[in-house]
């Protein structure tokens, strides 16, 4: 599980490296930006652009980051492919979340996984 | 027409009931759609019914211990009829998944059974000698 982070602005983007946002992975991923996101602060973009697959396991796991973050500390979604955009208004989690169509541009890029 | 042999094909494998395994195994049943000629979205679609079905039974009906997933796919005229087979712990689904859950709730689950019951036609299952049989319809093209 590999994500990689920056900045765009006051916002925190992270970006999924992986092709596949699933049960084998979701409990890693959320253990991932917890550490990333250790320190309060900015807003943050999660960046979808290279998952085409997630499931429910996965999509909880996001519902799970956002609720890590608290209500203070918005979660955004980005660049949804057009299957996981689907998943999102299956389940009407495209009502709960701000959905941009692309992520921002970041500086001082990292990587975790 | 030539026969049903033309038009009839069908796709059996199994995997181990963990998580990567069912990677393995749904990469194996997109390859064999894909030969079919089905269109990706519809394939993608049924990954994901499939993907849910299965982790259900390694997290519930395997919890931890080892045990098998057999997936057999038959190609009929508008679509196809799945089964999934496991060894696990008796799980009738029946009163699950007739409605999301409610998005103001933000549950991180019970979406799985939801999305099984939308995108299949004629769910169905069974426990017979100490296997669960899951079996449901998957049309050819999404109704939507």
């Amino acid at each position: 599980m590999q994500v990689t982070h920056g900045r765009a602005g006051d916002a925190l983007v992270i970006s999924v490296q992986e092709t596949r946002l699933d049960a084998a992975v979701a409990i890693r991923f959320k253990d991932i930006i917890r550490d990333i996101t250790a320190t309060p602060g900015a807003p943050v973009i999660l960046d979808l652009a290279q998952v085409q697959f997630l499931d429910s396991s996965g999509l909880g796991a996001i519902v799970g980051v956002m609720k890590q973050l608290g209500p203070d500390r918005p979660l955004e979604i980005a660049a949804l492919s057009e299957n996981v955009r689907k998943l999102f208004r299956l389940t009407r989690m495209d009502t709960v979340f701000r959905i941009h169509d692309r992520a921002p541009e970041t500086d001082d890029i990292e990587a975790a996984e | 027409m030539t026969g049903q042999s033309e038009t009839e094909a069908r796709f059996r494998a199994a995997c181990k009931g963990d998580l990567w395994s069912i990677r393995t195994l749904l990469a194996e049943a997109e390859g064999f759609l894909r030969k079919q000629g089905f269109p990706q979205d519809r394939i993608d679609d049924l990954k994901l019914v499939l993907a849910e079905a299965m982790t259900n039974i390694a997290r519930h009906g395997y919890s931890g211990q080892t045990g098998e997933i057999s997936l057999s796919l038959h190609v009929v005229d508008d679509g196809l009829l799945c089964e999934l087979v496991d060894t696990g712990i008796a799980f009738d689904p029946s009163g699950l998944g007739h409605s999301a859950p409610e998005p103001a709730q933000v549950r991180e689950g019970g979406y799985g059974w939801f999305i099984i019951r939308t995108m299949s036609q004629s769910l169905c299952y069974a426990r017979e000698k100490g296997r669960n049989k899951l079996s449901f319809r998957f049309p050819r093209h999404s109704a939507a």
